[in-house]
């Protein structure tokens, strides 16, 4: 086994964690919260008797047999939130995965090539940022159409300036390395100095802002899907979207507004505090204070 | 500083280009070709070709990009396709009440976070410092149409607290009392502006009025607050932190200045920098994430003009809004950065570092 360097990596990587864990206590908080909506996540149905589909009668009080009771349409709203948590986390998953890929690559490039590539680049950036983020997330799923493709790739452009703008400095900090010079001593072709070298030695803040804009984009998917802009309502239960049902049902939904809202809360803190925790050890001169 | 000014100012320029580039685009990157914008269900073919003849969409791309701007420096922004009430109308009813609530949040985030923000550099692992940094991660961790739901729930007639404390309770929707219908009078009054803590105390001079508009704007201007408070706190809390090691502040502590003396007169000037950019660039984030808020409180405002926009597929108010609230952004960023220059003399330098 000892001999895969994947399971190498993998313990090398736990021993780091655990030893940032034991260091950083607001990270170990945030590392439990999501560890256990991780957990919901993906083990869930096994606390659940009900699935996403069974029907009960309508406004069932919490108790027994109903943890939270059910919602209008009778379905069972602890089940709702616990399957709801996959789709939300896979939401706010691949909208981050774009703005990181999207928001490095422009970066990235702008830094490795410098002159005009680099004023072009930054000054497309600088207009991105130009708006509220929010609302020109708003407006693009209002351009494209609204339904949760639509909703996913308008959270994952609206941040991906950010991206670009750090992994730009940070690009520009590593081209002034030694090893970079040797590596154009040796002639390596630009592509492969910046793809196997610069880059991966970016990577840290990259990974800091991708764990904070998990967050991020949790509340933003659940924003947009609260107005209304995420198109088909009882399709995918994304948190956002139960909430705004609960809403809808006036006094009757306070149950659901609240427990859905909580869910949203819960998670998106543990992102912001294992991803300051993250920041403070891999990115020590963005730390605070 | 003449010189900074002046490259700040012409760097603004080519966005405010864009912005506008971008709102007139709007209507041709909607799915269809514009006179389905324009015309939404009243789409028929005899519609359409009169359309195209009246907003000149026959004429080329540039010829029509021209004749936008010349519109939009006249004021005209086109007429809304659902109520057919020209944008422009629209939005002076609309901008005083976001613009109102934008500020009013504002006042609570930087009275709140600044203080905060100083007590905690004081007395780092203080309760209060704990305090603040727990507030300050609450704040930008919690969903803030389900605070706004969840303070409704809290404070509305017959509301939780109505039960705790007999009958208190705080309006949860509108501007004002529907008794008072401001927007008429302020409508019949050329010296009224719209803004109605204004008109109420200073033109109208109507106390009740005064304290009713008061109350509904608290709030919906506390829970929009919750994310600059957040932000301006933990800003403050670590620029005064870092200024507080400074060598000048030792000195005029050993000069015997009170703790209050150093806080306010050496270590908030020399922290204003980062302070001054947070709250600048939150008061423009405020007027787009009004948009949650103003949905959650029933708010007339530019935020749900954008929504009701949306819904009702209705471009002219859509381009209307963006257009607005894009071009306000670029101004109070660009306000922020000549502040630098007041707060800050090195930046006024040639070659200075910026």
């Amino acid at each position: 086994m000892n001999a895969l360097p994947g399971w190498q990596a993998a313990k090398a990587l736990c021993a780091w964690l655990f030893k940032m864990l034991r260091r950083h206590r607001p990270a170990l908080a945030g590392f439990v919260l999501l560890a256990l909506m991780a957990g919901l996540a993906f083990l869930g149905p096994v606390f659940t008797p009900y699935t996403a589909a069974d029907v009960s009668g309508p406004y069932l009080d919490p108790g027994g047999k109903h943890w939270l009771g059910t919602d209008s349409q009778g379905y069972d709203l602890f089940t709702r939130l616990i399957y709801g948590a996959r789709t939300t986390l896979l939401i706010a998953l691949a909208a981050t995965v774009l703005s990181m890929a999207l928001g490095s690559l422009i970066g990235a490039v702008a830094g490795f090539c410098g002159r005009w590539v680099d004023t072009l680049l930054m000054r497309l950036v600088d207009f991105a940022m130009s708006f509220p983020a929010f609302l020109l997330a708003v407006v693009i799923v209002a351009i494209l159409g609204k339904n949760l493709d639509n909703l996913i790739l308008a959270v994952g452009l609206v941040g991906a300036p950010v991206f670009a703008r750090q992994v730009r400095a940070e690009i520009l900090r590593v081209m002034s390395m030694e090893y970079m010079a040797a590596a154009s001593a040796l002639g390596l072709p630009a592509s492969r100095a910046l793809f196997a070298h610069a880059l991966p030695n970016s990577l840290n803040p990259i990974i800091v802002l991708s764990t904070l804009g998990m967050g991020g984009a949790i509340l933003e998917v659940a924003a947009l899907n609260f107005l209304g802009l995420g198109g088909d309502p009882y399709q995918v239960p994304e948190w956002g979207l139960i909430l705004k049902q609960g809403w809808d049902e006036a006094d009757k939904g306070t149950v659901q507004v609240a427990a859905a809202g909580l869910a949203i809360f819960v998670t998106v803190l543990g992102f912001n505090l294992f991803g300051d925790g993250l920041r403070d050890e891999l990115d020590p001169r963005a730390k605070r204070r | 500083m003449i010189a900074y000014t002046i490259k700040r100012l012409l760097l603004a320029v080519p966005l405010l280009i864009a912005v506008l580039l971008v709102s007139f685009l709007m209507l041709w990157a909607l799915p269809g070709d514009p006179t389905h914008a324009l015309l939404g269900r009243h789409w028929t073919p005899e519609a359409a070709e009169a359309v195209k003849i009246r907003e000149g969409l026959d004429k080329p791309i540039p010829e029509q990009f021209t004749t936008y701007l010349s519109g939009v420096a006249k004021g005209d922004l086109g007429r809304s396709t659902a109520s057919g009430v020209p944008v422009i109308e629209e939005l002076k009813r609309r901008i005083p009440a976001t613009i109102e609530l934008s500020l009013a949040a504002m006042v609570v985030a930087v009275i709140a976070g600044i203080s905060l923000g100083i007590l905690s550099a004081l007395k780092p692992r203080s309760w209060i410092d704990m305090l603040g940094l727990t507030g300050a991660l609450v704040g930008v961790s919690v969903p803030i149409f389900w605070l706004g739901i969840m303070a409704q729930r809290f404070f509305q007639p017959g509301g939780w607290l109505s039960s705790m404390i007999d009958g208190a309770n705080l309006p949860t929707g509108g501007r004002h009392a529907d008794t008072l219908q401001l927007a008429e009078s302020v409508a019949d009054t050329t010296s009224a502006t719209g803004f109605y803590l204004y008109d109420t105390l200073l033109v109208f001079r109507d106390m009740g009025a005064f304290m009713d508009v008061l109350a509904h704007l608290a709030l919906p201007a506390l829970v929009l607050a919750s994310i600059p408070t957040a932000l301006i706190t933990r800003i403050t809390r670590s620029a005064i932190g870092e200024v507080l090691q400074q060598d000048y502040i030792r000195t005029a502590r050993a000069k015997g200045l009170s703790t209050r003396t150093v806080v306010l007169r050496h270590a908030l000037r020399n922290a204003s920098i980062p302070i001054v950019t947070t709250a600048g660039t939150q008061l423009g984030y405020l007027l787009g994430g009004a948009v949650l808020t103003e949905t959650i409180f029933s708010w007339p405002g530019l935020g749900r003009y954008v929504i009701e926009a949306i819904n009702a597929q209705d471009i002219r108010p859509l381009q209307g809004s963006i257009l607005f609230i894009a071009g306000v952004f670029i101004v109070v960023n660009l306000l922020v950065d000549l502040s630098y220059g007041m707060l800050d003399p090195r930046v006024r330098k040639p070659g200075g570092e910026k």
